[in-house]
C-alpha cells in the first residue's frame, strides 16, 4: 500500500512546469514590464502600423498602440479568467463526481444522466447562447467557462471514487463510527488530488482557448480592454499589410495552451501508473 | 458459562444471507465484560462477517437474515443507522486482518488517530493531535511524536497495525473486534502485537473478541472459545476445558491436524474433505460429511447443548 501521491508518481514533469511557470511569471510582471500604456493611442501617420523594431518591439496596430503592452496584459487577462474557469470547473466536477462515485445508485444514475446531456451540447454554442443573452462582464465570462468544462472531471472523480470506495480504509473508518461525509470528503477526495490536478491543468488551456475563441468573435470581454483573442481579430483585416498584429497573439495562445496541455499531460503520466512514456 | 451477571455481548442465533444462502446460520455466544472470546474457524466459515454484522457493517449484497446482536442490553441489530455509527468506534470497534489496510494512504497517522478523538471525544484538533501522538507512544510506536506526521507507508506492518489498534482504542471502546490482527504479520511481529492486545485489555478493561484460526493465538490471549464450523457455533467452552478435552468432532480434528512438540513422530490427521459451499450445505448437521462419527440421526440438526460446565456442544454423537 503507498500512497499515490508519495510512492506511485515517476518524474516530475519539469518541462511542463517550467513553460507554465514563465507564462505565470510573464502575466504576474506584464504590466511592469509592458514599456507602454496598452490603452493609449498613438499619432496616426508616426505611431500606427509600426513594423517590429527598436521603437516598438512586436510593431504596433492601427490605432498606434504598443503591441507588445498589449500582448503583456492580454495575457493576465487570458490566464486569470483560464484559472478562474478552471478553478471553477473542477470543483463543480469534483463535487458531482464525488458525490456520484460514493453514493452510487440513484445518486449515480441521475447525476450522470446530467453529464450526458450537457455533453451532448457543443460547448461553443452553449457559450455563445450565453453570452448573446446576458450582459457580458468578467465574471460572467469566467462562470460560462466554469459552468459548461466539469463534465470531464465529473466523470474522471465518479470512477476514481468507486474504486476507493470499497477499499478497506474506507470500511476502517466506517468501524470507526465515521460518517459519509467525513469519509468522502477527508478519506476518499484527498486520495484523487492526482486526477484533480492533471483535470486542472488541462481545463486552464482548454479555457483560455475558448476565452480566445469568444473575445475573437467578439463575444468576450468587453473591449477595449486587450485580450487575446480580440487583438487576434482586430488583426484581421490587416492580415497583409500588417502581420504581426495577428502573429504575435496567435503565437502567445498557442505558446499558453501548449505550455498547460503539456505540464497535464506530463502530470498524468507521472500519477498515472498504467501509462508508460 | 461464567456466572459474572448480565454479559456485555450476547450475539443469538445470528444468521447473514448472501445471495439466497446462509452463510452464517445460527452463530451464538456471549461474553462478559472485560473476557476475551477467540471465535475459531478456518478461513470463509463466517467469522469476519459475524464480526462485521456486530457493527451492523455486513457489506452487501449480503444481509442479516435473521437473529439478535446485545450489546449491553440494546438489540444493535434493531437500531436506526445514525444510532450505531454513534457506537462504533466508541463503544465497539474493530481491529482488521491486513496491516495499514485500515490506515488512508495519503493522510498523515497521526491525523488518523487524532480523527477518532475529535469525532467521539469532542476534542480540539490540538488536543486531539497531542492524545493521538501519546496514544501512539502507548502502543509501541518509537519516536511518536515524530512518527505521527508520517504516511502509513512509512511505517513497518507491525507499526502499522500497532497504528490500526491505536485507532480502535482511541475512542475507548468496550468492546473490541480483533480479525486476524496477526495473521499478515512476521512471526515475531505477531508475538508483540498479541502482547501489546493484551497489556491494552488489561488496562482498559476492554471485552475482546479475538478471530483466528490459529488454536496457538487462543490458547495465549482467550478466556473462552467458540469454534464455527460452515456458519455455525458447533462448540464453547472455556479455554482450558476445550484444549483438554474437545467434544465436537471437529474441534477433535482441528487439534488432531496440529503438530505436538512433546510427540514429533506423531502422524498429523488432516480433516479429510472439504468445507461445503454455501449453497450446497448438507440438511442437519453440516460437519456430517466430513465426520467420522456421523450416523443417520446427524441428518437431523443438532442443537448447542450444555455438555459439561460452561462447556456446549452441537452434536448428537456427544456423551454427555
Amino acid at each position: 500500500m503507498t500512497s499515490p501521491l508519495l510512492a506511485r508518481r515517476r518524474r516530475w514533469p519539469w518541462g511542463g512546469t517550467t513553460a507554465v511557470g514563465m507564462l505565470l511569471a510573464l502575466a504576474v510582471l506584464g504590466p511592469i514590464l509592458a514599456p507602454f500604456d496598452p490603452l493609449a493611442t498613438g499619432d496616426p501617420l508616426a505611431d500606427a502600423l509600426v513594423s517590429p523594431g527598436s521603437r516598438f518591439l512586436l510593431g504596433s496596430d492601427d490605432l498606434g498602440r504598443d503591441l507588445l503592452s498589449r500582448l503583456l496584459h492580454g495575457v493576465r487577462l487570458s490566464l486569470g479568467i483560464g484559472l478562474a474557469a478552471a478553478a471553477l470547473s473542477v470543483g463543480v466536477g469534483a463535487i458531482v463526481g464525488a458525490l456520484a462515485g460514493f453514493r452510487g445508485r440513484w445518486t449515480d444514475a441521475i447525476l450522470m444522466r446530467g453529464v450526458d446531456f450537457l455533453l451532448a451540447f457543443p460547448r461553443l454554442v452553449l457559450l455563445l447562447g450565453a453570452v448573446a443573452f446576458l450582459d457580458r462582464s468578467l465574471p460572467l465570462i469566467v462562470a460560462i467557462l466554469g459552468l459548461t468544462g466539469w463534465m470531464g472531471t465529473a466523470r474522471l472523480v465518479r470512477a476514481q471514487v468507486m474504486s476507493l470506495r470499497h477499499r478497506e480504509f474506507v470500511d476502517a473508518g466506517r468501524a470507526l463510527g465515521l460518517g459519509d461525509a467525513r469519509l468522502l470528503l477527508r478519506h476518499v477526495l484527498p486520495n484523487c488530488a492526482g486526477v484533480l490536478l492533471v483535470s486542472a491543468t488541462l481545463s486552464v488551456g482548454s479555457s483560455m482557448l475558448l476565452e480566445a475563441s469568444l473575445s475573437f468573435l467578439g463575444l468576450g470581454v468587453p473591449a477595449p480592454t486587450p485580450s487575446i483573442g480580440s487583438m487576434l481579430a482586430e488583426g484581421r483585416s490587416f492580415l497583409a499589410s500588417a502581420p504581426w498584429i495577428s502573429t504575435f497573439p496567435g503565437l502567445m495562445i498557442a505558446l499558453a495552451v501548449m505550455a498547460f496541455h503539456g505540464l497535464g499531460e506530463g502530470l498524468r503520466r507521472s500519477f498515472d501508473p498504467g501509462s508508460s512514456r | 458459562m461464567t456466572n459474572r451477571g448480565e454479559p456485555l455481548l450476547r450475539v443469538e442465533d445470528l444468521r447473514i444471507r448472501f445471495d439466497g444462502s446462509d452463510v452464517v446460520s445460527g452463530a451464538s455466544f456471549e461474553l462478559g465484560p472485560g473476557e476475551v472470546l477467540g471465535l475459531v474457524g478456518e478461513s470463509g466459515c463466517g467469522k469476519s462477517l459475524t464480526a462485521l454484522a456486530i457493527l451492523q457493517l455486513v457489506p452487501p449484497p449480503g444481509s442479516v437474515a435473521g437473529g439478535k446482536v446485545i450489546f449491553s442490553g440494546v438489540d444493535l441489530l434493531a437500531l436506526p443507522e445514525r444510532e450505531m455509527r454513534r457506537r462504533r468506534g466508541a463503544e465497539i470497534a474493530m481491529v482488521f486482518q491486513e496491516p495499514g489496510a485500515s490506515l488512508n494512504p495519503v493522510l498523515s497517522v497521526g491525523s488518523q488517530v487524532a480523527e477518532v478523538f475529535t469525532v467521539h471525544r469532542g476534542f480540539s484538533r490540538r488536543a486531539a493531535m497531542r492524545e493521538a501522538v501519546a496514544l501512539l507512544e502507548r502502543v509501541g510506536i518509537p519516536d511518536a511524536a515524530a512518527r505521527a506526521g508520517d504516511a502509513p507507508h512509512r511505517l513497518s506492518g507491525g507499526q502499522r497495525q500497532r497504528a490500526a489498534i491505536a485507532m480502535a482504542i482511541a475512542g475507548r471502546p468496550r468492546l473490541l473486534l480483533a480479525d486476524e490482527p496477526t495473521t499478515a504479520l512476521d512471526v515475531t511481529v505477531q508475538a508483540q502485537i498479541l502482547e501489546l492486545l493484551r497489556r491494552l485489555r488489561e488496562e482498559t478493561g476492554m471485552a475482546v473478541v479475538l478471530i483466528t484460526h490459529n488454536l496457538g493465538v487462543v490458547a495465549e490471549m482467550a478466556d473462552r472459545v467458540a469454534v464455527m464450523y460452515a456458519g455455525k457455533v458447533v462448540e464453547n467452552a472455556a479455554v482450558r476445558d476445550l484444549f483438554r478435552r474437545p467434544l465436537h468432532p471437529y474441534t477433535q480434528g482441528l487439534f488432531a491436524s496440529l503438530p505436538d512438540l512433546r510427540d514429533p513422530d506423531k502422524a498429523l490427521l488432516p480433516i479429510p474433505g472439504v468445507v461445503p459451499r454455501p449453497d450446497a450445505m448438507p440438511s442437519g448437521c453440516r460437519f456430517r460429511d466430513r465426520c467420522p462419527l456421523a450416523g443417520e440421526i446427524c441428518a437431523e440438526e443438532p442443537l448447542l447443548l450444555a455438555r459439561g460446565p460452561g462447556h456446549a456442544v452441537a452434536c448428537h454423537k456427544v456423551e454427555s
